[in-house]
């Protein structure tokens, strides 16, 4: 590793807060991607289970 | 050939496919990602002049690249729905529209961080940096577009159009730092000729512009996997997809 | 293929077409604007215009640049090799801010041909090299120069 302990990987010479903002947001951004299509699918396939129940029942 | 063209014309056949790709195109964007971020925040050496905010290229890099490939993966199905009238082509287009968003954002954001300590602002208009907002822009009008039309086979029209409008702005973004003056630095990464970045900081970088297409394409799946069962949602086999997962 | 789809591909190839046609007018008509700044070589032939809030871009020269002891106030010429621009500034200057480094400044030209500095950013390169590497290409080309 280039650093030699967490801290200065944290901190990256005063350069932390910028660097580390970026990591979060990407994250954050790119996980929202992926949340919300796969709970699309999940409510679709909760309201047609419900769908497909009602018919039954008539 | 056409058989193939058929086929992917299919949102049944698509959709089981797709699933079978899904878990493995997953893992591996999830390998690339993760060891392209630690191998460029961690153990990639600093720049001699930017010192370690120079690591922020391992985000704002890919996600530049990644979101103009997405506007052309989403002009180029945006044409097919246009000339074949494809469904598929048309939800594609369609599911590219909030991830380009997102990743465009991504960009923007990265590089208005970037620019505080290196440049000294966080924003400027030059050519480059306001031809990617047009592009987010561009993002933003083809998801309120689709959703302004009731007839979606109009609002899928009206969005095939303009998405194929805005191509115009990738040449533009891609060489705004050659064309005019401006603050923006030229291209790092080079077609023709070798990279100005030294190896050890080119091998990260190129990990991380893979993760972020392989993320695309697993973002771009589970956007129209979800589509298309709501569009077949009175088919059969997506019934028997429901019944199914009661159990 | 298919006549129909045929005449779709036209209607398609003409969209990208006119607008492409569209989007060139514009930016041509608008070059001068979509330029962030003037270079040394565009403001020594007169072609900016004096005493409006306008950008200039270069080199600082090396051994231009002139600290004042007494307050933040810095004296460098910008170049781009053709021409020289002397420009004072009052401020604090990004970290990247040095002698051979690339910079954009905004301010006014006042009619004794001083820039006058409101801002000024750093303007970096593409190149990209860790600490040791480029400390090593520089002795070698020290050594090499006569």
């Amino acid at each position: 590793m280039f650093f030699n302990n967490f801290s200065e990987l944290m901190a990256m010479d005063g350069h932390g807060a910028y660097v580390w903002a970026v990591v979060l947001i990407s994250l954050l951004v790119l996980s929202s991607q992926i949340i919300i299509p796969l709970g699309r699918s999940r409510r679709f396939f909760v309201q047609q289970r419900m769908r497909l129940r009602r018919e039954s029942n008539q | 050939m056409w058989q193939f063209f058929h086929k992917l014309g299919s949102p049944r056949w698509f959709y089981e496919i797709s699933g079978r790709w899904l878990p493995w195109l997953a893992l591996l964007t999830a390998a690339l990602l993760l060891t392209g971020a630690v191998w460029g925040l961690a153990y990639a050496p600093p720049d001699f002049k930017q010192g370690n905010s120079f690591r922020i290229i391992y985000f704002h890099v890919p996600a530049s690249a990644v979101s103009m490939a997405c506007y052309m993966v989403m002009a180029m199905a945006g044409a097919v729905s246009l000339i074949w009238r494809m469904k598929l082509a048309e939800v594609v287009m369609k599911c590219c529209a909030p991830i380009g968003a997102s990743i465009t954002f991504i960009a923007l954001v990265s590089g208005a961080i970037w620019g505080k300590p290196t440049w000294g602002t966080w924003w400027v208009w030059d050519a480059r940096i306001t031809s990617v907002l047009v592009l987010f822009f561009l993002y933003l009008g083809v998801l309120a577009l689709y959703e302004a039309f009731d007839n979606k086979e109009a609002a899928g029209k009206a969005c095939a159009v303009l998405s194929l409008v805005g191509c115009v702005n990738i040449p533009i973004i891609y060489w705004s730092v050659e064309w005019w003056y401006s603050l923006h630095q030229p291209a790092t990464i080079k077609f023709t000729e070798q990279s100005s970045m030294h190896p050890d900081m080119l091998q990260p970088l190129l990990v991380m512009i893979a993760g972020f297409y392989c993320f695309f394409a697993v973002a771009l799946l589970l956007y129209t996997r979800s589509e298309i069962l709501f569009r077949e949602r009175n088919t059969k086999w997506v019934r028997a997809l429901v019944e199914k997962s009661v159990g | 293929m298919h006549p129909v789809r045929k005449q779709r591909l036209m209607v398609v190839l003409f969209i990208l077409f006119g607008a492409a046609v569209a989007v060139a007018l514009i930016t041509f008509a608008l070059r001068d604007n979509i330029n962030l700044f003037y270079s040394p070589l565009e403001i020594a032939e007169g072609k900016a215009p004096v005493g409006t809030q306008i950008r200039a871009g270069g080199m600082v020269l090396e051994g231009s640049i002139k600290r004042d002891p007494n307050s933040l106030r810095v004296d460098f010429i910008v170049t781009d090799y053709a021409a020289q621009v002397p420009v004072s500034y009052t401020g604090i200057l990004p970290d990247l801010f040095a002698e051979g480094q690339g910079v954009v400044a905004a301010g006014k030209l006042n009619s004794s041909g001083l820039f006058e500095a409101t801002e000024v950013l750093a303007k970096h390169d593409e190149n990209y090299m860790p600490p040791e590497v480029q400390s090593a290409v520089d002795a070698a080309a020290e050594t090499l120069s006569p």
